[in-house]
């Protein structure tokens, strides 16, 4: 992953690499952000921020990441992910109900009903949510809080936000675009 | 001369020790209670320190100095949202306590941003009222220096801390601070908080120095408050008096006990000839205040 910061600022710079650098090491979607860029001027005051990042990995299914066993009483759902076993339990207590759920161990759960077409169908995990939620996580904290009045915008694979606390100028917009198609503003142009 | 130090150890026999402070003329600022582990803020008479040391020693606990005891210290973060909480500023709190000050953390409601960061008249009489304040800034020069101006309401000392470098004017500032989003752990950053510790340190002896010699000293007051006012101990709050540099906190309503507190008999005087005692601006709380 590339880290760029952009600012007039020397020392906040340098102060802005620090802090983005421990934000984005503590996240759980890191892996699949391939650019991470700030503009900052604290004098105007504007932040851009581009975040170009990948989609990885395919969407989990409850058939994908369960392997039945037949039991007496119903049957025992095997799975090996812990990562993955709240969401399956999530499910089963949904839509077949709790009292008829039972945890035996930390891998294994007993289902006193037979798992119907929709059960096994499920979503158990969803790359794409994930990767949202990580995402919103990030801005947040990497915005400066005073910071309210944004504007976002979407490309496939890239996100750009331009924040401040005052009024959006249209500079900043035509900046944002530049941005969005690829050409980064450096200090240098200022 | 008294020494202020820091006892922790077990809860077992800590009667022993406290009895040994108070027979040897010293006050207990501060008792908390965890488990089975006690901590007391204590002070002593500088040529027994080592009869406590020797006690501590036999309790098998352990004795630190506490260069800020006595002091009331607000910990000022622009919100308490995650930009700020729980680091750095429960960070910076939780040192200045283990110095032995009783730190509050005061979260603004207007403090973000360059333009829009102000005081509300209730935050800057609750600052007011505590010994020291910190305050913690972020990273960029600009918006620190268009910030500095909040402050200019703040009768008591400051402390500020920012990333640049830069020098500002009738405040003590520490640099390289910044917005931390992690946990001070490294050996570099548990320095920068040790340079927050000194310089509300020098603030504290300034401070001191300003009162002067005082005659009754606060953890007198307290101990008297305690002793004559017994219903303060039934207060929830775990320090429910707290010491300051130039009087006390009692976490009781003025408008319940205000009369009682002045009436409060300290060896031929009431508290009322050489104190003001008035209502805090935190709801349920009385300031008393060492007239000098």
């Amino acid at each position: 992953m590339r880290l760029v910061i952009e600012s007039p600022d020397e020392e906040g710079k340098e102060a802005y690499y620090r802090t983005v650098s421990t934000i984005l090491s503590e996240s759980t979607v890191r892996g699949s952000i391939r650019e991470f860029y700030i503009y900052a001027d604290p004098k105007e005051p504007l932040v851009i921020l581009a975040i170009t990042f990948s989609k990885s990995g395919e969407v989990l299914k409850f058939s994908d990441v369960v392997t039945l066993k037949a039991a007496k009483e119903g049957v025992i759902a095997v799975c090996e992910n812990d990562k993955l076993m709240p969401e399956v339990l999530r499910i089963l207590w949904e839509k077949v109900g709790s009292d008829k759920v039972e945890q035996l161990s930390r891998y294994e759960v007993m289902v006193k009903e037979n798992l119907s077409e929709e059960i096994l169908n499920a979503v158990v995990y969803d790359p794409s949510k994930e990767l949202m939620t990580g995402l919103i996580d990030i801005i947040v904290r990497t915005i400066p809080e005073g910071f309210r009045i944004r504007k976002y915008m979407q490309v496939e694979g890239k996100i750009v936000i331009v924040a401040s606390e005052d009024l959006i100028k249209e500079e900043w917009i035509k900046m944002a675009e530049k941005i969005l198609r690829g050409d980064y503003v450096r200090t240098a142009d200022f | 001369m008294f020494v202020p130090l820091i006892f922790n150890g077990g809860v077992y026999r800590h009667e022993e020790l406290e009895n040994l402070v108070e027979d040897l003329g010293g006050y207990v600022i501060l008792k908390n209670f965890a488990q089975t582990e006690v901590t007391m803020f204590i002070i002593v008479p500088e040529e027994d320190v080592d009869r406590v040391r020797e006690m501590v020693e036999v309790l098998k606990g352990e004795l630190k100095e506490a260069p800020l005891a006595g002091s009331e210290i607000a910990v000022v973060v622009p919100t308490i949202s995650i930009h700020h909480l729980p680091h750095p500023s429960c960070d910076v709190a939780e040192y200045l306590r283990r110095k032995g000050a009783k730190s509050n953390m005061v979260g603004l409601s207007r403090g973000v941003g360059k333009r829009l960061a102000r005081l509300t008249g209730f935050e800057k009489e609750l600052i007011n009222e505590h010994d020291v304040a910190v305050f913690m800034f972020g990273n960029f020069k600009h918006c620190i220096l268009e910030k500095l101006k909040i402050i200019k309401d703040i009768t008591v000392p400051v402390v500020v801390t920012g990333y640049p470098r830069i020098e500002v004017e009738g405040m003590r500032y520490v640099s390289n601070f910044g917005r931390f989003v992690g946990k001070f752990s490294r050996e570099s950053e548990i320095e920068l908080l040790e340079k927050v510790a000194k310089a509300v340190e020098k603030c504290v002896e300034e401070k001191k120095r300003e009162l002067g010699e005082i005659e009754i000293p606060p953890y007198y007051i307290k101990a008297e408050i305690e002793r004559q006012i017994p219903e303060v101990s039934e207060a929830l709050s775990p320090a429910p008096i707290t010491v300051k540099l130039d009087g006390v906190r009692v976490k009781l309503p003025y408008e319940k006990y205000g009369e009682k507190i002045r009436k409060v008999k300290i060896l031929d005087s009431r508290i009322e000839e050489f104190c003001d005692v008035y209502p805090s601006v935190v709801e349920g709380q009385t300031i008393v205040k060492l007239v000098t």
